[in-house]
């Protein structure tokens, strides 16, 4: 008995080791080798890629490499996605990776982090190629902060020119494209290149974990500043053939105030220089195959639109009353139906689930609060949503023509989404067929029982003489 | 012959009978054009203004800025005080600074006129004008018709009497309309205006639609020093 109880002690002891020296290998054995950074400014919906080759220096075997952002980006932070890199060159391939925002105790300067979590672990003296993205939404200020209808839009875009992050970086570079080449200013962080719509920072060598130097880009981007502040849209789903979605927006230019007048004949006469960074349409992506699409806002509808359809998609392209300038606001709605054979499905335990696209139809628009109502038909029972990103779920019941206990409504909230959060969700739910007879049954015994009235009424002899 | 009956009777309602005075359509070599800009000037003065502004135009329009923009207006079409109606009738006919205080004395924020020259709209505000300078002289005797009648017709073209051409209701209607078509001729009218090239003092542009039917002024904010004549 003793050599076994000996034995699970100098188990548990060296798990116990192994799993200290892994809560110890974080910062301090993993090292970053070269990172290449490339920051998109073209829209303002800024796109990140960084490409990181991380080498395991230390003694014991690494699971998940920490991303760190400083924390005023952090609430901007929209999407975080990371791959890792297989191959080389013509046959490269990614691996999706999944990150999680992590707590690390003591993070100097308030830093927030990102876990991703590797597929194999880290061995010592191995090193991996990552690909992460991510994306920054109301991360460029506009400044001048009013601007003249026959301004231009500028800018600031504050970052740093070296990559933040809790490991040592022996090497980086850091390119960042504007959409033109107007830059009005930027930091100077030698050596610091800046080419046509190109600003190259580094290469800088050697830099120690959580440097920082903090820059300042003033550039100009008159690219439209399309924010929607909230949007609502309703699934409702009916067994009868057809899926009806309605979205309500309330949409604003976030870019540079408009100060001053506005002149119809300089906007229409001079529309290169005047009115740069308005804009006046702004395309939808719809589903293909929709049907019955109406725009309109609380006035009646809004006449100026063209819907173009072909066998993969729609696209609806909008021109709201009057063309948007800095803080103009515009509210509408628009409703389209689509056929449920697209959308609605049976899955292998019997439930029925429906795949629809999360998101904002409207093309590179960010949308500051999205509420997705899915109204499920009348008799559905134990419903769920499957979404793969985080969003906050509840259930509501609503009411419409013929209900009796009301739908289930699953409404799903998110803030901050950008057009990367277009893709599939699927909401289950349990239906028994026979509960598509109750509308119908309930019609056709109301005006039964209607005329059984009549009949009886007529037939019957009330009269009190004989 | 009883469907054809149908079919065309659908057509008559559709093309005759659905004119709503709001949205205004024609047709032409390429197809139908469509001229919303009531509901444009109404949704812009919803959204882009200040909850408490008020809004001044003439008494047609003031139900549809009440019910569509959610504006607070002077005068709306069931507006029975006739001097009130005068106030903003003499204010229209006024040169630039009198009409400026009347309407900062009614706390107005923005004026509205329709303006139909660019697009031969013929309802405007030009065209009912002699029923502002006639209500507003019938209260207020300074405002006499006889100074805007020339050979006893409303003139806007060279031969406008200059109370004419000084008058608010002109210069709101053809703030740079010149700069349309470079001579600044009203489709309307039929003639090139009077007064072609002139600045506004008192009034700023902040709202034109798309066709030019709605005009929008804001009114500017009085100075801070005032410089007195010696």
């Amino acid at each position: 008995m003793a050599a076994p109880l000996r034995f699970r002690l100098a188990l548990v002891f060296s798990v116990f080791a192994l799993l200290s020296l892994l809560a110890r290998s974080s910062s301090q054995d993993l090292q970053i080798a070269n990172a290449e950074r490339r920051i998109d400014l073209t829209s303002h919906i800024i796109k990140v890629f960084l490409t990181l080759k991380v080498e395991n220096t230390g003694a014991s075997p690494a699971s998940e490499i920490l991303l760190a952002f400083p924390p005023t980006q952090v609430d901007h932070l929209a999407v975080v996605k990371a791959a890792a890199t297989v191959g080389k060159r013509k046959k490269k391939t990614y691996q999706p990776l999944d990150v999680n925002p992590s707590e690390q105790p003591d993070s100097p300067n308030g830093t927030k982090y990102f876990s991703v979590s590797l597929l194999k672990p880290l061995g010592k003296g191995e090193s991996v190629t990552l690909e992460v993205f991510y994306i920054l939404t109301h991360s460029l200020e506009p400044f001048p902060v009013e601007i003249s209808q026959s301004e231009s839009q500028l800018v600031y875009y504050r970052d740093s020119a070296i990559i933040l992050s809790p490991y040592a970086i022996k090497q980086q570079t850091t390119y960042i494209k504007t959409p033109g080449t107007k830059v009005e200013s930027y930091t100077r962080v030698d050596p610091t290149i800046h080419a046509g719509k190109e600003l190259k920072y580094g290469p800088y060598d050697e830099q120690p974990p959580y440097s920082y130097s903090p820059i300042v880009i003033h550039f100009e981007n008159n690219n439209p500043f399309a924010v929607v502040e909230e949007l609502v849209r309703e699934v409702e789903i009916s067994h009868w053939g057809s899926i009806q979605i309605t979205e309500h927006y309330k949409l604003v230019h976030a870019g540079a105030r408009h100060k001053g007048i506005f002149s119809r004949v300089e906007y229409q006469s001079r529309p290169s220089i005047s009115g740069v960074s308005s804009f006046k349409h702004i395309l939808a992506r719809l589903p293909p195959r929709v049907h019955s699409v109406y725009y309109r806002d609380e006035i009646g509808n809004i006449s100026s639109s063209h819907l173009r359809t072909d066998s993969r998609k729609s696209e609806l392209e909008i021109e709201p009353r009057y063309p948007l300038f800095g803080g103009w606001k515009a509210t509408f709605v628009i409703g389209y139906g689509v056929p449920l054979e697209d959308f609605l499905f049976e899955s292998s335990d019997g439930r029925r689930y429906l795949n629809f696209t999360f998101g904002c139809p409207l093309v590179e628009t960010v949308v500051d609060k999205l509420t997705v109502k899915v109204v499920l038909p009348e008799g559905s029972k134990e419903p769920s949503a499957v979404v793969p990103f985080p969003v906050d779920q509840h259930l509501e019941t609503s009411y419409s023509y013929l209900d009796v206990v009301g739908r289930t409504v699953v409404v799903l909230e998110k803030k901050n989404v950008v057009p990367e959060h277009s893709i599939p969700f699927q909401v289950y739910y349990n239906f028994n067929p026979i509960f598509m007879l109750a509308e119908p049954f309930m019609l056709a015994s109301v005006f039964f029982f209607f005329f059984m009235a009549c009949v009886a009424y007529l037939h019957i002899d009330l009269s009190i003489r004989k | 012959l009883g469907a054809f009956y149908v079919v065309h009777c659908v057509w008559a309602a559709a093309e005759a009978y659905s004119a709503p005075s709001i949205v205004l359509t024609s047709h032409s070599h390429d197809g139908l054009h469509v001229f919303d800009d009531f509901r444009e000037a109404y949704a812009w003065l919803r959204h882009n203004t200040e909850v408490d502004d008020k809004v001044a135009s003439w008494w047609d329009y003031g139900y549809q800025t009440t019910a569509m923009a959610n504006r607070t207006v002077i005068v709306d079409n069931n507006t029975w005080n006739n001097t009130h109606i005068a106030t903003v009738g003499t204010a229209m006919s006024s040169p630039e600074k009198a009409a400026w205080e009347i309407f900062n004395s009614l706390d107005v924020k923005y004026v509205l006129v329709v303006f139909g020259g660019l697009v031969g709209y013929p309802s405007d505000d030009i065209n009912k004008f002699l029923w502002m300078v006639r209500i507003g002289g019938g209260v207020f005797p300074h405002i006499r018709e006889p100074d805007y009648l020339r050979d006893g017709q409303y003139r806007i073209d060279s031969q406008a009497t200059p109370t004419m051409l000084n008058c608010l209701m002109y210069k709101l209607s053809y703030f740079r309309f010149v700069e349309t078509d470079g001579k600044g001729f009203d489709r309307v009218r039929r003639t090139e205006i009077g007064k072609k090239y002139f600045k506004l003092t008192h009034f700023e542009e902040v709202f034109t639609t798309h066709h030019w039917m709605v005009r929008i002024y804001k009114l500017k904010p009085p100075k801070n020093r005032i410089r007195v004549k010696k």
